[in-house]
C-alpha cells in the first residue's frame, strides 16, 4: 500500500501522521488485518495488533523510509522497557514523530 | 465491634472432597469444580444402594463427598502417635491433627504466641463415626450374631458358633484395650491441645450444621475476653456411616436426582460430604502488633435458636433473621455493604425458600439504584454438605473470597430459585473480580444447623488495597480468573463451523451467536471446505468474525479467529514442527498439558540451574508438545529446528533412539559448554545488512541468518563493541544475548571434539519424520557418518534458519508450528510475508499451555487438517500416570480408614456339619393355610421339594464348610432355577437338580439384539445373509452368563471373583446356536459353569465385595500418545465391534508395557470388560509387527470390588503386558472408576492370530484391498500367510459365502488350504479386474464362485456374473487369471519362497510355447502356451519371445511345472 509521499503539499498535521502508520502498520501486518481491526491512538501495538518484536523492526524501517534520518525508531525503542513497549498506543508513536520532525 | 475488637483469621487449613489442602480448596472452587462422586464400595456398601425406597436400610441416593487417596494418609510419626493407636482411634482426630498442623504452619508456625493462651474449638457432631461402628461391630453385633446362631442351629456345639463370633470379631483387627481412648469424642480437640502443648480451652461442640460458625463464635468470645491470645476454631465430620445416610434417606432429604443444586429452582435435597476445616483467629491487634499474615477479619457474628417453634424439615425464618441481625448489629455494618453471601445452601426446598426469605428480611429486595446485585452461593454445589465441618467450608471459601477480591461461582444454579429475585442477591457460574459494593469487601457466612440453631459471621476485607495480603502465596485475583495454567481449570470454548463458503458460514454464525457466546465447545458442524474458527468467543470476536467472513479472505489467528474458504493443508500443503533453541527466557507452563494428556513431564537433572535448565525445559517442552499434538491428530510432514532446536527435532524423529535422548543430554549439558570472551548480538536486520556492518571488524561473523528481519552476530567483546557504535549510526536495534556458548561459528572449533565424541557414542537411525538441517537447507543424510559429520558442523557453520524457510516454502511446507516458545513464529512470518502460510506456536509465556494447544489446534483444523479436537474437551489422562510423587516424610504413613465395611467372615471358618445334619427348613406351606388356592399350593409344593433337594445336596457337596445361612441358599438355588426357566431366551433342558442349573441358551439375533454388533466381519451393506458377518458372543459376555448363572444358584451372595476362564470355540448367532449352560455349586462360595464345549470358569462367591485394593499398575514404560484416537478405533475398522460394543473412550497412552484408557461402561452385557479387551488388543495392534489380531482365549482371574458402574461411568482401564509370546499375549488389567478399582483381571491371554500387514488390511478393509498380489502379466498370485487352522479359519469365513462355506467345511484339512487358496486366487482375479475397470469397493463375498472343471471357475451372481476365472494351486500359492487360460501348477517346492516364486513367475512371462523349461532345480517343466487364447493374461504377449513357431500340445492350456529338488 503506497504511502503518501511527505513531499506533497499537505501539512504534516497529527492527523495525517496518524493517517501515516496506519498505513504503516497495513504493510507490516497485512491490509486485510487493519481493514478489520479500528485502529486509533488508543490501539495497542502488543495486545490490539499482536505486533511482534520482529515485526517492530520492519515497521522501524517503514518509518525511516518514510520520514528519512528524522525518526530513529531503533534508539527510541532502545529507550524502552519491555514493559513499556508492551504497554505502547498508537498515540505514544504518532506523539514521538510529530516531535521528533521539525 | 470497634477496630480493637476485630479479630484477624491468620492461618487456615482443610480437607474437602477433591481438596487436600487450602490452595486446592480454592482453586477448585474458583474453578467450578464439582467434587461429588458415586460412593466409592468400600466406603458404602452397594448393597444399600439396590433396595426399595422407605426401607430403613435403603438408601435413596448413591452420591456423595468423598475425601480420598493422598488426603487420607497420616504420618503418626509426625504427630509423635504411635501407628498402632491410629488404627483404632477415630480416624477424624488424625484428619484434625493433621489439618490443625497445616493452619498452625500456614499462620507462621505460632511460635511467638505463648502457648498456653491458645485455644481449640471444634465443631463436630455425635454420630456413629468410623471407629465407633467397628466397636459396635465387635461388642454388639457379634453377640447378635451367636445369638442368631444358637437359635437357629441348637445341634451344633456352642464351641465352634463361639469360633464363628470370634472369627467375626477377628475379622475387625486386634482389639486393643489401650486404643479405646480414641474413641473417646472430645479427643478431636484434645489431640490437638496435646500435640501442640496448647494450655487454652481444647473442646468440641454439636450444633448440627451450625457446629463449625458456633465454634468459631466461641473462639471469637474467647478472644475478646482475652480468655486467649490465638484460638483454632472450626469443624471436622468424617462420617460417612450408612445410619446418618440412612436418616436422611427416610427423611426424603437426599438428592435423588445426585446433584446437590443450592438455591436452584430444581434443588432436590442434600448429598453428604465430609471434611475438616480450621482457622487459625486472633485479635486483630495482636497480629498486627506480631507482624502476622492476615487473610481477612471477623467484624461480626450472631447466633439465635429458633425458640419454641423449631421443627426439623421446616426451618424457620425468624430465627435466622435474628442471628443475621446480632451479627450486624455486633458488627456494626450496614447489611446493605455486603458483596457476597455464602448461604446455608442445603438445596432442600425448604431450607433454600427459608434461607432466601430471611435474606430478603435482612438484606432487603434489589434496588437497581444501589448498583448490581450482590452475589449468593454455596460451596455445598462444590462438595456436599459436611454437616458440622460445612460452616467452615463455607467461612474458609468466604475469606478467601473477600482476600483475593474475587467472588466465587456456584454451580447446578442455572435455573434459580423464584424466590431469589425477591432478594438482592444473583448467582454466579463463573468466578467474577469483586467490584461492588464500594468500601471494604464483605461477606456474611451462614450456617443454621437442625433443631433449629442459626449463625451467621460476618467476615471484612483487612486493609484497604485490593492487592493480596503480605506473603501471600495464593495467585492474585487477575491471575486466578482467566485461563489458569493448573489442571482442570481448563476449558476449551470454541465456534467450530464448516461451510460451502463464507456465506454459508455467514448464515451458520448468525444462528448460533446468540446462545453460544460462553457456551463450550460443541465439535464442529456442518460440512463442506471453508472452516471458521472462534476460541474463547466474545461478542467482540463475532462480530469480528462476521466481517472477515464478509470479506472472504483467509484469516490466521489474530484476535483468536481463524477462517479459510478452503485451507491450507486442504490444498495439499505440508505442515513442519520447528524446534526451537535456548532463548533467554522460557515461561511457558506445560504442566496442564502434561496432565491433560497424561503424559509425565520428567523434571530437569539436579543441579542444573541457569542456561542449562533453561536448555532441558525446552527440550522437555519440544517433546512433552510433541506428544500433545500427536495425540490431537496433528503429525508433521518435516521437521526443523533451530540452533540446539535441532536436537530436539533429532530426538522427536526419533533420529536419535528416544530412549537415548537423557543419556545425550546429561552426556552434553549443552548449557554448560561456553567460549570465553565471545558475545553474541541479534540484530534488527538481515544478514546481508549485518555483513555490511561488521565488513573488517576483527573475529566477528554473522552466526544466525534467522529473517530478513533479523540476524545474529558473534564476536570477541572488543570488536562486538565496535560492532554496536557501527549499529547505531546505522540506525540497527541490537541486543546482546545472555549466551557465550559460541555455537555456531569458528570460535566453537577447540570444543568440537567434545561433542563429535559424545555424537560417536549415540546409536543412531533413520528419522521417522524428515529432519531438515539449518546448516545445509536439506535433509538430514540417512548415513550414520554423515549425520555425525553434520552435527559437528552444525555447532561451528552458521544457521541458516531464513534460507531453511525459504527452502521447506519451496517443497510445498504451508503450516509451520513451533514447539515451544521463541521466535520461530516471528521469523518464518517475516520470511514468507504475504505468502500464503500459516506459523503458529504450539507454547506461549501468556496463556496456559492448553489454552495456547487449544488455539493451535483450531487453527491447523481450520487449513483443513483432521484434528481430534474432542479431545480437548476432557483429559486424556491415565489413571495410573500421577501416581510416583514422593514427599518428605516422617517414616511411615497410614491410610486413614474412614469406611465401616461389613465383616466378611473368613473362608476357614466352619460348623463342622456333616451331609443331612442341617434341619429341614421351616414349611412355609403349612402357615399357609386355606388362604392358598390349591393350584399355588402344588406350585410350592414343588417348589419346596426342589428346594429340600437342593438343601441336601448342597449340603452333600459341603466338604467342610456350612454356614448358618445354608438353608436359605439351598432354597434359593431352586428358585432361581425356576426363574431362570422363565426367561424369554432360555428353555429348561432337564428339571434343574440340586444346586445344579441346566438350561439351554438359544443364542440368535432375537434374544441378543446386540450380537449384530459384535460381528467378525462387515460385508455389504443390506446383506441379508447374517452367517456371513459371524455374529459371535464375546468372551466377556459368556464369562457374564457364566456369573449371572452362579448367583443364580447363590442369589444370597455376590460374585467376587472368577477364575480358571476358557474358551474353547466361537459361539455364534447366525445360524442362531443352542448352548448348554451349566452351573454345579462345588461349595458354599464356588460354582463351576460352563457353556457347554463353548467356555467354562469357576465362579466364587461371597456375601460382600472383599475390600477395595489400591490400584497397582505401575506407571507405563515409554508412554506414547496412542497413534490412532478411539473414534478412528471403530471408524477405521480397526476394531469390528458396533455401537453397543464401542465403549473406549479414550487411549491416554501407549507404553512398551501395555496402555492406559477410559472406557465407557456400557449397558450392554460383557460390552465394559469387552472394552477392556479392545484396549489391550489395541496395544498389539498398535506395537506388533506382525500377528495384530488377537482374540481372547483364557483368563486366569477376574475379581470383582464392586457392581459395574452405571452406564455412561468413565472407567479408567490399565492394561499392562506380562508376556508375549509368538501365538499368546498375556495382561494383567485394572478397571478403576471414581479412583477405586472395580475390576482387577489377572492373567489375561489373548490367541494371536497370523496376520502380517496386507493380511491385516485386508481384515479390516476388505471391500478396498486385495490378499492376492497383482503381477504385471495379469493374473493374481496368493501365497499362504497362516500356519494354524485358527488363523485359516480367520480368512475362510472373510473370503467364502456360507455355501462357499459348507463346501469347504466338507474337504479335508489338505484340501480345505488348496481350495481356498483357489478361492481366494479367483475371488481376487476377478475384483481386481473389476477395479481396473472402475468399479468401486468390492468385498469378496461379493463374487460367488462355482467350479468349471479342474482348472476353472465361473462367477454365479453379483456385479462380475458370468466371468470365468482359471485357477491353479499348490502347496502354499494359488494363481488366478480372470479369462480362459488355464493355469496347472504341478509343484512347488519347499524351502524358500521368494525364490520358488521368482522362477514361476518367469515361466509364466517367458517360457516359450512347448520349450523345455531348466533353470536351476527344474528338471522337467513344461510350459504350453498360446497367446491368442488368452487375451486377458495381455502382459504376457508383449512379454513373449517373438519367435515362437512350435505347435503348442494343448491350446488352451498354461502348465507351469516345478519340480522339487532331489
Amino acid at each position: 500500500m503506497p504511502l503518501p509521499s511527505p513531499l506533497d503539499d499537505a501539512p504534516l498535521t497529527e492527523d495525517r501522521i496518524l493517517d501515516d502508520v496506519r498505513t504503516i502498520i497495513a504493510n507490516v501486518i497485512g491490509e486485510d488485518y487493519v481493514a478489520e481491526i479500528e485502529i486509533d491512538r488508543d490501539t495497542l501495538f502488543y495486545a490490539d495488533l499482536e505486533i511482534e518484536s520482529i515485526e517492530f523492526v520492519a515497521l522501524g524501517e517503514y518509518l525511516q523510509d518514510h520520514y528519512g534520518d528524522r525518526i530513529d525508531f531503533p534508539a527510541w525503542i532502545a529507550t524502552m522497557e519491555v514493559d513499556e513497549i508492551i504497554a505502547m498506543t498508537i498515540g505514544r508513536l504518532v506523539d514521538h514523530i510529530v516531535t521528533s520532525l521539525p | 465491634m470497634n477496630q480493637t475488637d476485630l479479630i484477624a483469621v491468620i492461618g487456615m487449613g482443610c480437607v474437602y472432597p477433591g481438596a487436600p489442602d487450602v490452595e486446592t480448596f480454592w482453586d477448585n472452587i474458583v474453578a467450578g469444580h464439582d467434587a461429588i462422586i458415586d460412593a466409592p464400595p468400600d466406603r458404602i456398601d452397594p448393597r444399600f444402594f439396590a433396595g426399595r425406597d422407605g426401607e430403613a436400610d435403603h438408601l435413596t441416593s448413591s452420591r456423595g463427598g468423598f475425601v480420598q487417596g493422598d488426603a487420607l494418609t497420616f504420618e503418626p510419626g509426625r504427630f509423635g502417635i504411635m501407628p498402632v493407636t491410629v488404627e483404632g482411634a477415630e480416624p477424624d482426630q488424625m484428619m484434625a491433627l493433621k489439618t490443625a498442623a497445616a493452619a498452625v504452619d500456614d499462620a507462621g508456625g505460632l511460635d511467638d504466641v505463648p502457648h498456653e493462651r491458645i485455644g481449640v474449638v471444634l465443631g463436630r457432631g455425635g454420630y456413629l463415626t468410623p471407629a465407633l461402628a467397628r466397636l459396635d461391630q465387635r461388642v454388639r453385633t457379634s453377640n447378635q450374631l451367636l445369638d442368631t446362631l444358637r437359635c437357629l442351629l441348637p445341634e451344633v456345639e456352642d464351641d465352634r458358633l463361639v469360633a464363628v463370633k470370634e472369627a467375626f470379631a477377628g475379622q475387625l483387627g486386634d482389639f486393643r484395650p489401650e486404643s479405646a481412648i480414641g474413641l473417646v469424642p472430645n479427643l478431636a480437640a484434645s489431640r490437638i491441645a496435646n500435640r501442640f502443648d496448647f494450655g487454652g480451652a481444647a473442646y468440641t461442640v454439636d450444633a448440627a450444621c451450625a457446629s463449625s460458625l458456633i465454634a468459631v463464635d466461641a473462639a471469637i468470645s474467647d478472644l475478646r475476653s482475652e480468655r486467649c491470645d490465638v484460638v483454632l476454631a472450626g469443624g471436622v465430620h468424617h462420617c460417612h456411616d450408612v445410619t446418618l445416610w440412612s436418616v436422611f434417606s427416610q427423611l426424603g432429604a437426599l438428592s435423588t436426582s445426585g446433584e446437590i443444586r443450592p438455591f436452584s429452582r430444581h434443588a432436590d435435597g442434600i448429598l453428604v460430604s465430609e471434611g475438616t476445616g480450621m482457622l487459625v483467629l486472633e485479635r486483630l491487634a495482636d497480629a498486627v502488633r506480631r507482624d502476622h499474615r492476615v487473610y481477612a477479619t471477623l467484624c461480626g457474628s450472631g447466633v439465635a435458636s429458633d425458640g419454641r417453634h423449631s421443627s426439623l424439615m421446616s426451618p424457620r425464618v425468624d430465627g435466622q433473621v435474628l442471628a443475621l441481625e446480632r451479627a450486624y448489629r455486633v458488627a456494626g455494618v450496614d447489611p446493605a455493604t455486603i458483596g457476597l453471601i455464602e448461604g446455608h445452601g442445603t438445596a432442600t426446598p425448604a431450607g433454600d425458600s427459608a434461607e432466601l426469605e430471611t435474606l430478603r428480611c435482612v438484606y432487603g429486595k434489589h434496588d437497581p439504584v444501589d448498583g448490581p446485585r450482590r452475589v449468593l452461593g454455596s460451596v455445598k454445589s462444590n462438595i456436599g454438605h459436611a454437616m458440622p465441618a460445612a460452616g467452615a467450608a463455607g467461612l474458609i471459601k468466604s475469606v478467601l473470597a473477600v482476600h483475593h477480591g474475587v467472588l466465587p461461582p456456584t454451580l447446578h444454579g442455572g435455573d434459580p430459585h423464584p424466590a431469589l429475585a425477591d432478594t438482592r442477591f444473583r448467582l454466579i457460574d463463573q468466578a467474577e473480580p469483586w467490584s461492588y459494593p464500594p468500601g471494604p469487601r464483605r461477606s456474611g457466612v451462614n450456617a443454621f444447623g437442625f433443631g433449629g440453631i442459626n449463625a451467621h459471621v460476618i467476615v471484612e476485607q483487612h486493609g484497604t488495597a485490593s492487592t493480596p495480603a503480605r506473603g501471600s502465596r495464593v495467585p492474585s485475583a487477575t491471575q486466578v480468573l482467566p485461563n489458569r495454567a493448573d489442571d482442570h481449570s481448563f476449558r476449551f470454548e470454541a465456534i467450530l463451523l464448516r461451510g460451502r463458503d463464507a456465506s454459508d458460514l455467514t448464515t451458520q454464525l448468525a444462528a448460533i451467536a446468540p446462545h453460544r457466546q460462553t457456551d463450550r465447545a460443541g465439535l464442529p458442524t456442518g460440512s463442506g471446505p471453508a472452516r471458521l474458527a472462534i476460541v474463547d468467543p466474545n461478542p467482540k470476536r463475532l462480530e469480528l468474525a462476521a466481517r472477515v467472513l464478509a470479506k472472504g479472505q483467509p484469516w490466521r489467528g489474530r484476535n483468536d479467529i481463524w477462517f479459510e474458504p478452503s485451507g491450507l493443508v486442504t490444498g495439499g500443503g505440508r505442515m513442519a514442527f520447528l524446534f526451537p533453541g535456548i532463548e533467554p527466557t522460557f515461561e511457558a507452563d506445560l504442566t496442564d498439558v502434561a496432565g491433560w494428556f497424561g503424559i509425565e513431564l520428567a523434571p530437569p537433572p539436579d543441579g542444573a540451574t541457569g542456561i542449562e535448565l533453561q536448555g532441558r525445559k525446552i527440550f522437555e517442552a519440544g517433546r512433552l508438545l510433541h506428544q500433545a499434538l500427536t495425540a490431537l491428530g496433528i503429525a508433521p510432514d518435516d521437521m526443523a529446528g533451530h540452533s540446539l532446536g535441532e536436537w530436539t527435532g533429532a530426538f522427536t524423529a526419533e533420529l536419535i533412539p528416544a530412549d537415548k535422548a537423557d543419556d545425550f543430554l546429561d552426556g552434553l549439558r549443552p548449557g554448560s559448554l561456553e567460549v570465553p570472551g565471545v558475545v553474541f548480538a541479534a540484530l534488527g536486520c538481515g544478514s546481508s545488512v549485518a555483513g555490511e556492518i561488521i565488513d573488517g571488524l576483527d573475529g566477528v561473523v554473522v552466526s544466525h541468518d534467522n529473517c530478513p528481519h533479523q540476524s545474529v552476530i558473534c564476536g570477541p567483546e572488543q570488536s562486538m563493541a565496535e560492532a554496536g557504535l557501527r549499529l547505531a549510526a546505522r540506525k540497527v536495534l541490537a541486543q546482546e544475548l545472555p549466551f557465550r556458548s559460541g555455537f555456531h561459528t569458528p570460535f566453537f572449533e577447540p570444543y568440537l571434539d567434545i561433542v563429535r565424541h559424545h555424537w560417536e557414542r549415540m546409536p543412531l537411525q533413520a528419522a521417522r519424520i524428515p529432519l531438515w538441517s539449518a546448516t545445509t537447507c536439506e535433509r538430514y543424510p540417512t548415513d550414520a557418518d554423515a549425520v555425525r559429520q553434520l552435527a559437528a558442523d552444525h555447532l561451528v557453520k552458521p544457521v541458516r534458519f531464513r534460507e531453511l524457510v525459504e527452502r521447506l516454502y519451496a517443497d510445498g511446507v504451508r503450516v509451520f508450528v513451533q514447539l515451544g516458545v521463541g521466535s520461530l513464529v516471528a521469523f518464518a512470518d517475516d520470511t514468507l510475508k504475504d505468502r500464503s502460510q500459516l506459523s503458529i506456536s504450539a507454547a506461549s509465556s501468556t496463556r496456559s499451555g492448553l489454552e495456547q494447544l487449544a488455539r493451535v489446534a483450531a487453527a491447523v483444523w481450520v487449513e483443513g487438517a483432521d484434528v481430534h479436537l474432542e479431545r480437548l474437551l476432557d483429559p486424556v489422562v491415565g489413571a495410573t500416570m500421577a501416581a510416583n510423587k514422593v514427599e518428605p516424610g516422617y517414616g511411615p504413613t497410614v491410610q486413614l480408614a474412614l469406611g465401616t465395611p461389613l465383616v466378611q467372615l473368613p473362608g476357614s471358618v466352619s460348623l463342622g456339619l456333616a451331609a443331612g445334619a442341617l434341619p429341614a427348613p421351616v414349611d412355609p406351606v403349612a402357615d399357609w393355610g386355606s388362604t392358598t388356592s390349591p393350584a399355588l399350593r402344588a406350585e410350592l409344593d414343588a417348589l419346596l421339594a426342589d428346594t429340600l433337594d437342593a438343601t441336601k445336596s448342597i449340603t452333600a457337596a459341603l466338604a467342610t464348610s456350612a454356614p448358618p445361612t445354608r438353608s436359605v441358599g439351598g432354597r434359593s438355588a431352586g428358585l432361581g432355577s425356576r426363574r431362570m426357566d422363565a426367561s424369554t431366551h432360555t428353555t429348561a433342558a432337564t428339571e434343574p437338580a440340586a444346586g445344579v442349573s441346566e438350561e439351554v441358551l438359544s443364542i440368535d439375533i432375537e434374544a441378543f439384539p446386540w450380537l449384530i454388533d459384535h460381528c467378525f466381519y462387515r460385508q455389504p451393506a443390506g446383506w441379508d445373509d447374517l452367517s456371513d458377518r459371524f455374529p459371535v458372543l464375546p468372551m466377556t459376555t459368556m464369562v457374564e452368563l457364566l456369573g449371572q448363572a452362579a448367583s443364580r444358584l447363590a442369589p444370597e451372595l455376590a460374585v467376587t471373583r472368577i477364575e480358571n476362564v476358557r474358551a474353547m470355540r466361537w459361539l455364534a448367532g447366525a445360524p442362531p446356536t443352542r448352548a448348554v449352560l451349566t452351573a454345579r455349586r462345588v461349595s458354599t462360595d464356588q460354582v463351576d459353569a460352563a457353556i457347554d464345549g463353548y467356555v467354562r470358569a469357576t465362579v466364587h462367591l461371597a456375601p460382600s465385595p472383599p475390600p477395595t485394593p489400591e490400584p497397582s499398575a505401575r506407571p507405563l514404560n515409554n508412554p506414547l500418545p496412542s497413534p490412532v484416537g478411539p473414534g478412528n478405533l471403530y471408524a477405521d475398522h480397526w476394531m469390528f465391534h458396533g455401537p453397543s460394543f464401542q465403549g473406549v473412550r479414550s487411549i491416554a497412552a501407549l507404553g512398551d508395557d501395555g496402555v492406559d484408557g477410559t472406557i465407557e461402561s456400557l449397558p450392554t452385557p460383557g460390552a465394559w470388560l469387552d472394552n477392556a479387551g479392545q484396549l489391550y488388543g489395541w496395544w498389539l495392534m498398535a506395537t506388533a509387527e506382525s500377528d495384530f489380531l488377537a482374540l481372547p482365549q483364557s483368563i486366569d482371574r477376574i475379581e470383582f470390588f464392586g457392581p459395574q458402574p452405571p452406564p455412561g461411568a468413565m472407567v479408567a482401564t490399565t492394561v499392562r503386558i506380562v508376556e508375549v509370546q509368538p501365538r499368546t499375549v498375556r495382561a494383567d488389567l485394572e478397571l478403576i472408576w471414581n479412583g477405586s478399582l472395580c475390576v482387577r483381571i489377572t492373567g489375561w491371554v489373548d490367541r494371536r492370530f497370523d496376520s502380517d500387514p496386507p493380511l491385516w488390511l485386508m481384515l479390516r478393509e476388505s471391500e478396498h484391498h486385495l490378499l492376492a498380489s497383482p503381477t504385471p502379466k495379469g493374473y493374481v498370485a496368493v501365497e499362504e500367510r497362516w500356519s494354524d487352522s485358527a488363523s485359516r479359519e480367520l480368512m475362510a469365513r472373510r473370503y467364502l459365502d456360507s455355501s462357499e462355506r459348507a463346501v469347504y467345511e466338507a474337504l479335508n484339512p489338505r484340501e480345505q488350504r488348496l481350495w481356498l487358496l483357489g478361492r481366494i486366487a479367483a475371488k481376487d482375479a476377478v475384483r481386481h479386474v473389476l477395479w481396473s475397470e472402475g468399479h468401486g469397493p468390492l468385498f469378496p463375498i461379493e463374487v460367488p464362485l462355482i467350479d468349471d472343471g479342474e482348472y476353472a471357475v465361473v462367477v454365479k451372481g453379483g456385479p462380475a456374473d458370468g466371468r470365468r476365472v482359471s485357477v491353479a494351486k499348490a502347496q502354499w500359492i494359488g494363481i488366478a487369471a480372470v479369462g480362459t487360460a488355464t493355469i496347472h501348477i504341478e509343484c512347488i517346492e519347499n524351502g524358500d519362497r521368494s525364490a520358488a516364486w521368482s522362477r514361476l513367475d518367469k515361466q509364466v512371462g517367458m517360457a516359450a510355447p512347448n520349450s523345455t523349461i531348466d533353470i536351476d532345480v527344474l528338471r522337467s517343466p513344461v510350459l504350453t502356451r498360446s497367446p491368442d487364447t488368452v487375451p486377458t493374461v495381455g502382459a504376457d504377449t508383449e512379454a513373449q519371445p517373438a519367435a515362437a513357431p512350435t505347435e503348442p500340445a494343448d491350446p488352451k492350456e498354461y502348465l507351469v511345472a516345478i519340480t522339487q529338488p532331489a
